[in-house]
């Protein structure tokens, strides 16, 4: 056979789009990420390896560390005007409560490891593993994902996608009271006998999360492609938010402060739509549709378009925009005066309706063959209030 | 229920209709880089998406390779 | 009295509502004269001692609505609980009890009336005293005068029997912070309150008694679990909070309509 110009296309090409991916690289990024009112601020270096070993393994290994430190708004306590109660002088002095920031400072470690095998028809499995940890949370996750092409062009093929993340939280009760939620949807608090409430001491609360996802890869042409995916994410245990406060109304007129209260179950559902064209030689549109919905009520869209241009071989531009919707959760309520004891209860600004708008840009430059360099910068901006920038740089080096 | 709806009716539009069968030697342009769903920036497109799921509600969609955060 | 006292006057004339602080903590002072049980040239005291029976218009007001707690707390707010308190103070407790026994015959607000303008017991032993409430009353006729002076915001804390006239500059009511009962330098709860008086009764374990008041001798029944350890009670005044706060310490089943909110051993809201 002779060997012509077309064929060695054809077999450069017969590798399909994950072959592309098992390629030989490092990669070194940093990340800068800051928030409006000196809120959360995270510098997080990172870097990547993918390695092939012989024709059918590919091995991928990403470590992360973020330096997180800023503010989350949360209730908590401010003055009083007087006070009444046994005799005593009243030393801290919290009163009222108040919605702002409050700081903190933490670092986070994650890690993770992929490794695919590739069959004789070109099908694939990936199992992963993932850890991240921080000083009051641990997460481990395991995942598997099995890819088959359905015809012999490779014109479609199927994905099937199975994890499961094992999360420990450390939690301080906020409350005087500190007593937890009990199982049933009632919500009424139940006594944790191992708990010391008084002295405020952490104790260790579990969740786990299965995501599952199945989906659809179609090339339409030979300069489009579309994916589609349904995924369901089951989460159970520990879902509260350990650094929120909610404030709580007792008998109507009296307040306290305490621990905000998430139901121990969420069940999510949804659908993803991608769709990728080539315009013309060098211009890609990359559109995205996510539909979800869970058992919290919480509904959202989430819309997005990415397009890059390829201004010459070695410089690539790329600019994006991202539209996101969601309802609030069934027991968000922003206000002081609206919880009672009996609820469950969040005034977690993340669980509230809000829009969200992303503008993003990058340039990616080959240095030369082997290296490229790319810088990127996002904006984002939330209905909430929440304004946050996202700059990224970063190397790639292939061998 | 409404999505179940709206994923039938895509189902529908793969099985049902007839796709151009591409060759393999015409997928050079699907084999571009900036032809591939993830984009070409991959820690970016990760720490993109730690970011959205510390911040907003909705998760999932993005496959199962990810891994988990104390963010929630 | 022992317990600290403030006054916050908010007017637009500084001198007005200094003259007007003077006038409450010399009424104040007054009071506390006039009603000491432990003072024998006391007012009181002359009429626990029976060298005059001629009441005044406001002891004929405070002993006529005493009278009236002690029946909307089933007996259980009783000024003349005094009457034992010599007793208490003998040497043995053989001889406590003797005395005890032979003085509580005549405890219990049907054992004295009043007819027309005059005090009148039924026995020589009855004693009044009106530590329970004199406090309270205070803090409710310093509102008289704070009304009287055209004073439209103003905050009144006499040892944590409270009451909020009007709201604040700002339009805000007033905000108060109830007390950690076993850890009173902190706050537990807090409670916006306008137009109206608030008093918190405190136990503590240590003294097994209700602090700084003489009440009935009926035991609570409360198991030591579920023991309520402070009680917080809002009303129209501060004598009728005060009562009732106090009340609910001794039984918490008692069954009022006012706002009010317990705390028990595990400091829980209840």
């Amino acid at each position: 056979m002779q060997l012509n110009k077309y064929s060695l296309i054809a077999i450069l090409a017969l590798s399909n789009h994950a072959l592309l991916h098992a390629e030989n690289y490092v990669t070194v990024d940093f990340l800068q990420y800051n928030e409006n009112d000196n809120r959360v601020a995270v510098s997080a270096p990172s870097a990547s390896l993918s390695y092939d070993i012989g024709t059918d393994l590919n091995v991928k290994a990403d470590f992360v560390n973020d330096a997180i430190t800023g503010a989350t708004p949360v209730w908590q306590s401010t003055t009083a005007d007087t006070s009444s109660g046994a005799s005593g002088r009243v030393v801290n002095n919290t009163g009222d409560y108040v919605y702002k920031n409050q700081s903190f400072i933490d670092t986070r470690n994650a890690g993770s490891l992929l490794v695919t095998r590739r069959f004789k028809n070109r099908d694939e499995l990936t199992v992963g593993a993932n850890f991240s940890s921080e000083s009051d949370y641990e997460s481990k996750t395991f995942s598997a994902d099995y890819m088959h092409y359905t015809d012999a062009s490779h014109n479609r093929s199927i994905n099937i996608g199975i994890s499961g993340a094992f999360d420990e939280i450390l939690v301080k009760s906020i409350s005087n009271g500190g007593k937890d939620r009990d199982d049933d949807d009632k919500g009424y608090y139940k006594d944790d006998d191992d708990y010391d409430s008084e002295s405020g001491a952490s104790r260790k609360e579990t969740s786990n999360t299965i995501n599952f996802q199945l989906g659809v890869n179609q090339i339409l042409n030979e300069t489009s492609s579309l994916k589609l995916d349904a995924f369901a994410v089951l989460s159970a245990g520990y879902l509260t938010n350990p650094h929120q406060a909610v404030v709580r109304n007792y008998n109507t007129s009296f307040q306290q402060l305490g621990d905000e209260s998430r139901p121990d179950k969420r069940t999510a559902y949804g659908i993803a739509l991608k769709h990728i064209m080539l315009l013309g030689d060098s211009v890609s549109l990359n559109s995205n549709y996510r539909y979800y919905t869970d058992d919290w009520q919480i509904n959202s869209h989430t819309l997005e378009e990415n397009a890059y241009y390829e201004a010459s071989k070695n410089l690539t531009f790329g600019a994006g925009v991202r539209y996101y919707t969601q309802t609030a959760a069934s027991f968000y309520n922003a206000s002081k005066d609206h919880f009672t004891d009996e609820t469950y209860a969040s005034s977690d600004e993340r669980l509230s309706q809000f829009d969200a708008l992303t503008y993003k840009g990058s340039v990616d430059y080959k240095i030369s063959d082997n290296l490229s360099y790319n810088l990127g910068a996002e904006f984002y901006e939330q209905s909430t209030g929440l304004i946050a920038t996202m700059i990224t740089t970063g190397a790639k080096y292939h061998f | 229920m409404r999505s179940l709806t709206l994923l039938s009716l895509c189902l529908s539009l793969f099985v049902g209709c007839s796709f151009k069968s591409v060759k393999p030697w015409q997928k050079e342009s699907l084999a571009k880089p900036i032809m591939q769903f993830g984009g070409i920036h991959e820690a970016v497109s990760k720490y993109e998406g730690h970011v959205y799921y510390s911040k907003e509600a909705a998760r999932g969609g993005s496959g199962v390779g990810g891994g988990g955060c104390g963010c929630n | 009295m022992t317990s600290p006292c403030e006054v916050h006057i908010y007017a637009s004339n500084k001198s007005h509502c200094d003259e007007v602080a003077k006038k409450i903590l010399l009424m104040a002072k007054g009071l506390e004269q006039k009603y000491n049980f432990y003072d024998p040239n006391s007012y009181l005291s002359t009429l626990n001692q029976r060298k005059t029976n001629a009441l005044d218009a406001q002891t004929k007001d405070l002993l006529s609505r005493a009278k009236l707690f002690y029946t909307q707390t089933k007996g259980i707010f009783d000024i003349t609980a005094g009457t034992l308190t010599q007793s208490r103070k003998l040497p043995t407790l053989d001889e406590v009890a003797k005395e005890m026994k032979k003085l509580e015959p005549f405890v219990g607000v049907e054992h004295f009336k009043i007819k027309k303008n005059k005090l009148i017991f039924d026995n020589p032993h009855t004693l009044i005293d009106l530590g329970g409430f004199v406090k309270e009353y205070a803090v409710d006729v310093a509102v008289k005068i704070l009304k009287k002076e055209k004073i439209a915001s103003a905050l009144v804390n006499f040892g944590g029997d409270i009451y909020a006239l009007g709201l604040k500059p700002n339009g805000e009511k007033f905000s108060i912070g109830i007390k950690n009962p076993k850890n009173p330098q902190e706050y537990i709860s807090n409670v916006k309150i306008s137009n109206e008086a608030l008093t918190t009764s405190a136990s503590y374990e240590r003294k097994h008694k209700v602090e700084g008041k003489e009440y009935s001798h009926i035991i609570s029944t409360q198991e030591l679990q579920n023991k309520i350890i402070s009680a917080t009670v809002i009303a129209s005044s501060t004598v009728e909070a005060g009562v009732f706060s106090t009340a609910l310490m001794i039984e918490p089943r008692l069954d009022i309509s006012l706002k009010r909110v317990l705390i028990n051993e595990k400091l829980e809201l209840l």
